[in-house]
Formats: C-alpha cells, sequence, structure tokens
C-alpha cells in the first residue's frame, strides 16, 4: 500500500486544537504545548484542572471528570494512573478525532516515559524533549492521519475519500491501480444508482452499499458531497456490521471536520 | 534549555487555620505585596515562585490550601505529591492566634497520614502584632523538636519579616535533597 495523501490545502492538528498539557496527580505540568494567555503559567493551569477531577471524584465517587466545556471551546481529559493528557481545542471537532489525537500523544508518552513514572524528585527536566515531539505533532496533517489510523484499525487494504463537488481525491491510500477517476466515477454512480433502486422499495436515502466479491469486501458511504470508498480483504475475518459502521463514523467526523471554519 | 541544567518542579503544601496568614505569606513571597483585607481563599490557590540555583531552575509550587472546616473533604486529595509542606500558625494574642497553636499538631497529623515524613516548616505569623521581647515560643519549640520538623521561622507578611529567609531554607533544602539523588 503506498502513503496516503490528501490533494487539497494541508490542515494540521494545530488548526483544530489550541493546546495540549500533560501533568501529574501533584498538578506539576511535565510538558505542554500551544497557545497559552499571557502571565498564565502552565503549572496554574494544571493545578487548577488537577483541583478540578480531585473535586469531580468528591462529587461522583468512582467517576472521573472528562471533559470540559466551553462557549466554542472545550478541553477533553485522558487520564493514565498519575498521569493527565488534556487538550484545548475548538468546540465543534468531533470527540472520535479528539480520543484519536490523545490517544496517539499518550501512547508516545507513555511509551518514552512510562518506565520513569511517577516523578518522584520534582526534577522534570527529561520531559523537555517530549515537547519538542508535540511541536511536530501539532504540524502533522489530521485527515490524512484519521484515515490511515482508520484503515489500519479496521483492516482494510485501502481508504480513498472523494469530494463530488470538488471532484477531487481528498485522500487516497491505495495500489496504485485502484484510485483512477473511472473507478471513483463508477462508485459515484452505483450510489446513485443504488439510491433509484432504495427508493422503489420506499427504503429511502442510501448511507452505504457493502458488496462482496469472490476477493473483496468493497464498502462505499456517502454522506452530502463526499463518499468513501473503503476496501477489505475477503481472507480476513471481518465482522461487516463493524465494517459498515466504522466506515460511516468516520465519514460523519470527516465531514464534521471539513465543516469547521477555521479561526487560525 | 541547556543539558547539563536541570528543572525542578517541588510542589508544596501551606496550611493552617483560616486567617493566619497562609495567602498573605506567599504573596508577599512571590509577589511582594501585602494586603489588609481579607479574602478568604476558595478551595485552594496556586502559586509558584522561580529560583536559579548552580544554574538549575527550581519552581516551587504553592497549593495555598484554604483552613475552614468547609473545604476539609477536599483538602487531603490535595496533598497528593507534596515535596513539602509549610504549616502557618498566627503569634497574634487573640483567639485565632491561640487556636491556630493548638492546631500545628492536628496540621501535622493530617499531613504526615497522608504524605508521610516530608519536610515541613512551621511559619509563626504575624510577628509584627506582637512584642517579640516577651514571646513565649516554648510550645512551638517543643513541638517542632517532637515532630522533627526543619524549622520554626518567626514571619510577617505586612512587615517582610523572614518571609525571604524561610522560603529561601525549604527551597535549598529540597533543592539539595533531590540534587543529590540524581
Ligand atoms: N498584621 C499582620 N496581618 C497579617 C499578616 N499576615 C496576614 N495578615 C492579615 O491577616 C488576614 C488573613 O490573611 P490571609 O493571608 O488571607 O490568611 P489565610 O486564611 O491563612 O490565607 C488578612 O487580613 C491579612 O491582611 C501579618 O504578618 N501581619
Ligand atoms: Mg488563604
Amino acid at each position: 500500500m503506498e502513503k496516503g495523501e490528501i490533494l487539497e490545502e494541508k490542515k494540521v492538528i494545530e488548526n483544530y486544537v489550541e493546546s495540549i498539557y500533560v501533568y501529574d496527580n501533584a498538578g506539576v505540568c511535565l510538558t505542554s504545548c500551544g497557545i497559552k494567555p499571557e502571565n498564565l503559567d502552565e503549572h496554574i493551569v494544571s493545578g487548577f484542572f488537577t483541583a478540578i477531577k480531585k473535586f469531580g471524584q468528591k462529587l461522583i465517587p468512582g467517576t472521573v471528570v472528562k471533559s470540559l466545556i466551553m462557549s466554542g471551546h472545550k478541553l477533553f481529559y485522558n487520564n493514565f494512573e498519575n498521569i493527565t493528557f488534556c487538550i484545548q481545542c475548538y468546540d465543534d471537532l468531533p470527540n472520535q478525532v479528539i480520543d484519536y489525537i490523545l490517544n496517539r500523544i499518550s501512547n508516545q508518552f507513555l511509551e518514552i516515559y512510562q518506565e520513569r513514572l511517577p516523578i518522584r524528585d520534582g526534577n522534570i527536566s527529561i520531559f523537555s524533549d517530549f515537547s519538542t515531539y508535540l511541536s511536530q505533532f501539532m504540524e502533522q496533517p489530521l485527515i490524512e492521519g484519521l484515515l490511515e489510523d482508520f484503515g489500519y484499525k479496521v483492516l482494510s487494504e485501502g481508504v480513498i475519500l472523494f469530494d463530488e463537488i470538488r471532484e477531487k481525491i481528498l485522500f487516497a491510500k491505495v495500489p496504485e491501480e485502484y484510485s483512477s477517476r473511472k473507478q471513483i466515477a463508477m462508485s459515484g454512480m452505483l450510489i446513485n444508482f443504488a439510491k433509484k433502486l432504495s427508493n422503489e422499495y420506499q427504503g429511502g436515502d442510501v448511507n452505504s452499499i457493502l458488496i462482496s466479491s469472490e476477493n473483496r469486501w468493497i464498502c462505499i458511504s456517502k454522506r452530502e458531497y463526499i463518499y468513501i470508498i473503503v476496501l477489505f480483504p475477503k481472507t480476513k475475518n471481518i465482522e461487516l456490521n463493524i465494517i459498515v459502521e466504522k466506515t460511516e463514523e468516520i465519514l460523519d467526523n470527516i465531514l464534521k471536520m471539513l465543516k469547521i471554519e477555521l479561526i487560525k | 534549555m541547556n543539558d547539563t541544567h536541570l528543572k525542578f518542579v517541588f510542589k508544596i503544601t501551606v496550611i493552617g487555620d483560616g486567617g493566619v496568614g497562609k495567602t498573605s505569606l506567599i504573596k508577599k513571597y512571590t509577589e511582594g505585596t501585602f494586603e489588609e483585607d481579607y479574602i478568604s481563599t476558595v478551595g485552594a490557590q496556586f502559586s509558584f515562585y522561580d529560583e536559579k540555583i548552580n544554574g538549575d531552575e527550581c519552581k516551587l509550587y504553592f497549593w495555598d490550601i484554604a483552613g475552614q472546616k468547609e473545604f476539609e473533604f477536599l483538602r487531603s486529595d490535595f496533598y497528593e505529591e507534596s515535596k513539602a509542606a509549610i504549616i502557618v500558625c498566627s503569634l497574634e494574642e487573640n483567639n485565632l492566634g491561640k487556636e491556630s497553636l493548638n492546631h500545628l499538631v492536628d496540621w501535622y497529623e493530617d499531613l504526615n497520614n497522608n504524605c508521610g515524613d516530608i519536610p515541613v516548616v512551621i511559619f509563626a505569623n504575624k510577628v509584627d502584632l506582637i512584642d517579640e521581647e516577651n514571646l513565649d515560643e516554648g510550645y512551638v519549640q517543643s513541638f517542632i523538636k517532637e515532630k522533627n520538623t526543619i524549622g520554626v521561622y518567626r514571619t510577617s507578611a505586612k512587615t517582610g519579616q523572614g518571609v525571604t529567609d524561610a522560603f529561601r531554607k525549604i527551597i535549598r533544602e529540597l533543592y539539595e535533597k533531590y540534587k543529590s539523588n540524581i
């Protein structure tokens, strides 16, 4: 499979995420990146978040604060034993996308530092490398990353995302012979044809078509002006309802993201 | 950052009865100011102080925890992972002052139960309000011997007396302790 690519203007994580904080249960900020209000130290921010977390646990025992919604913005938290990962972003960023970002950061962080946690000696010098990682992470394309992660998770052989209005492939991660104009146009035609058929049976709008062929499952989903084609090998044991569900979910999220009017 | 220099953050819990001057002392040390008006701390307040020692960056990270009974339910959670604690009492000759001395042992035990044997410094505050010559510190002295604290400092958030020395002592103590472990 070749590297996925996107043909429209790059939108990187930084366009959607305002800041990231990683802190421990003492409220000590281990590392952070992004925009911060002037004169507001990162430890003050993480101190308040820690206090809110602890307060939440008192208010409803056995729970943990997962998010904080503000007008236009939201904060999401991912807790791992002693460490909390927090991202601050625009409130229309879909939650699954936030989970994807939080998971990537947490996995990377724990992979490097887990052995050395918790910090017993107050020495946070070891985390300075991670702020470099975070800055680079913020510059990575988001939609491509999501689609790659999606393809990988559902064991697909290839993913193509197409914008019907602009007649553009937004993302393709497939063997070259599978992403021609002809193949994509046929997928569009098939959806339109399926709609007609569905109407005949009073089935209403068509969300997805799943084709079971000798060698592959081919799942085509459409939302408004974008559609996605996902190829799965027949050889792998994949649950059909999951294929369709997950494909529709990722498409919904991407549509939401394409609609976000970026302030930056 | 220069590779050879380290960056430390020491969380310091500041406790003691409400009104003894916890918030004022931190404010005096971190901002150099003092206010007569009493603004009750809601739950916890955070502030920090940066100091460079031998090129290493040390940050004292204060958790100023409300002393009032109403906040008891949260208090011990706020102690988590403190590297040191300051227990503040007031020397003023009134009920608040006397009570705050009597409560030193309770504060100490509350802390000890939650944090174990971390360094503790006692600030006997509002020294500007009394005549130091007539001061009987017997009780505090026997307390610190018995409880193995780092020391007791007579302070005044108002005049600044003793404040810098007391905070300096903590920063040095922690720095030496943790630096030598590396
Ligand atoms: N004269 C005098 N007043 C003080 C001193 N420290 C604090 N105060 C006053 O005592 C009151 C309570 O102080 P505060 O710092 O809010 O106490 P906290 O509840 O322990 O945080 C305020 O009115 C302060 O202005 C001091 O050293 N001398
Ligand atoms: Mg206070």
